[in-house]
């Protein structure tokens, strides 16, 4: 079994990282004043994740939404929890096609980078589910 | 002093058939042709709407085959009586860029029926026109295998443009993207098929146009439905297509072949830009790794290849004909191919 009991789970983590993202001191300017739309779709259990970067609050919903996107990816929800933990290595997973992507490389780039402060954060938020799951 | 029927733009918008001067050869290398076929192209549709500025009263046409009427004393390769397609481009054949295999950027680059800017050659859309330079610009033609005269009439323009496009960056087995479902990417997905590409999608929003891209095994996105980037990326995988070619020359368009287009792939464009400047996501393409061709097409190095596939049944650009006309009704026919009513239109200067 993976490690998302349910979509509901997925929202709670990984969306999770994005709102706790938003509200960082740090990271939460750099992410709305990106100006991205990203969408992610997550597999097993399925999600359609939308990240909306923008002035003045960043938005994480999950469902289909009217906005474009700029930037899409593709990947199983493990793939996705194992990224936020720092145990997965983007760019061998594009070549794998474990992952794959759409949209404007050189965003692609300004955002992959804007995600590592967030790791720790992730792992904080999954602490008790790994303490329950043990 | 002799006369002929020819079609004439007065001004933009203003296309009429006039009683003209016919031309007479000035030089030894020049060749006079009668006229049995001609064709509108989406290139005289630029000065038609203004796009590009020419003098008053130019006559139009670069697409057409003839019967030689007259040969001057430099001429070898035809005869009087022979019949012959044009390249609606002239070169001169020993500038730096001819020796070099760029006779679409020669140093002396001449285009039948666009006025005093491109060498004051009088078009074909008329009873009688001059070729110069005769032994490089024209193809003589034979009735041997398959193909008749109005697949070979496309040889000196759309077919070769489209041919070309897609023939200076395909590797077998690659997708392509065709953007503009008009005569010439139609043309250069017909090619594609030819040249060896996995799967060809055509990027259009005009109905008819895209029938006729699926008739010939392509698959028609129709740009007014769906939004053709996600269609594309579906169908390669998330990949984008390895060839996209613009043909249709509006940085739309432009826009849209840079979206298209696959990491490590290539933009060709038949399209034509006058832009000053047009943004693109550069950094994009930088990172891609994108290759980007252009330019007026080097029509003669690819009359006889596809001349050859002609007559081997591999490419039959007739096909896209949607209309014959008699030339008296140019007028008619200009506004017709210019509203999109019709997908090409041949015209028959006898009547
Ligand atoms: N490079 C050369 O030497 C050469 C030779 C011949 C023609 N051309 C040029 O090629 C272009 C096409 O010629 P044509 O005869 O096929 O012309 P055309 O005008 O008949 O066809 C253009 C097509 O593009 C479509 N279109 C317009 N905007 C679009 C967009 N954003 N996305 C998708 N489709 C779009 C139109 O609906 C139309 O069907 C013209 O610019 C012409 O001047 C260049
Ligand atoms: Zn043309
Ligand atoms: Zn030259």
């Amino acid at each position: 079994m993976g490690y998302f009991a349910d979509a509901n789970e997925v929202d709670k983590y990984i969306g999770g990282v994005f709102r706790a993202a938003a509200e960082h001191p740090e990271s939460g300017p750099k992410f709305r004043s990106a100006g991205i739309n990203l969408r992610v779709l997550y597999t097993d259990p399925d999600v359609e994740m939308w990240v909306l970067m923008r002035e003045p609050a960043m938005e994480v919903t999950t469902g289909p939404s009217d906005e474009t996107a700029d930037i899409t990816l593709m990947m199983r929800s493990d793939t996705g929890d194992k990224y936020w933990r720092g145990e997965y290595n983007l760019a061998v997973g594009l070549a794998k096609g474990e992952v794959k992507a759409k949209g404007p490389v050189n965003k692609i780039l300004k955002l992959v980078p804007l995600t590592k402060p967030l790791f720790p954060m992730y792992r904080d938020l999954v602490a008790d589910k790994d303490a329950a799951q043990a | 002093m002799a006369t002929m029927k020819a079609v004439v733009l007065r001004k933009p918008f203003e296309v009429v058939v006039d009683e003209v001067e016919r031309p007479t050869i000035t030089d030894p290398a020049d060749v006079l042709l009668r006229v049995d076929l001609t064709a509108i192209c989406g290139t005289d549709l630029h000065p038609y709407d203004g796009r590009i500025e020419l003098e008053e009263d130019v006559v139009l046409g670069h697409e057409f085959v003839g019967t030689v009427v007259e040969v001057g004393s430099a001429v070898n390769l035809v005869s009087e009586g022979d019949r012959a397609v044009a390249s609606c481009v002239v070169s001169c054949g020993h500038c730096r860029n001819c020796n070099r295999g760029r006779p679409g950027q020669c140093a002396g680059t001449r285009i039948f029926g666009l006025g005093l800017t491109f060498g004051s050659l009088s078009g074909g859309q008329a009873e009688y026109v001059v070729v110069p330079n005769a032994d490089l610009t024209l193809r003589k033609l034979t009735d041997e295998g398959a193909g008749n005269d109005e697949d070979k009439l496309f040889v000196g323009d759309i077919m070769a443009t489209g041919y070309e496009a897609v023939r200076k960056v395909i590797r077998p087995g690659d997708s392509v993207a065709v953007v503009g479902a008009g005569p010439v990417g139609l043309c250069a997905a017909m090619s594609a098929n030819v040249l060896g590409a996995s799967r060809v999608m055509v990027v259009d929003k005009v109905a008819a146009r895209l029938k006729e891209a699926e008739a010939i095994g392509a698959v028609g996105i129709d740009a007014s439905v769906t939004d053709p980037t996600e269609a594309v990326q579906d169908l390669t995988d998330w990949r984008g297509a390895d060839v996209v070619i613009d043909a249709v020359g509006h940085p739309s368009a432009l826009l849209s072949a840079c979206a298209l287009v696959a990491s490590g792939g290539s933009i060709s464009i038949p399209g034509v830009y006058l832009e000053d400047s047009i943004d693109i996501p550069f950094g994009d393409l930088y990172l891609k790794g994108v290759s980007i061709h252009q330019g007026v097409a080097n029509i003669i190095n690819y009359m006889d290849e596809t001349l050859a596939l002609i007559a081997a049944g591999k490419l039959d650009p007739s096909r896209f004909i949607s209309h014959r006309m008699p030339m008296s009704e140019a007028t008619e026919a200009y506004r017709m191919f210019a509203e999109r009513e019709a997908t090409k239109i041949v015209l028959d200067p006898t009547r």
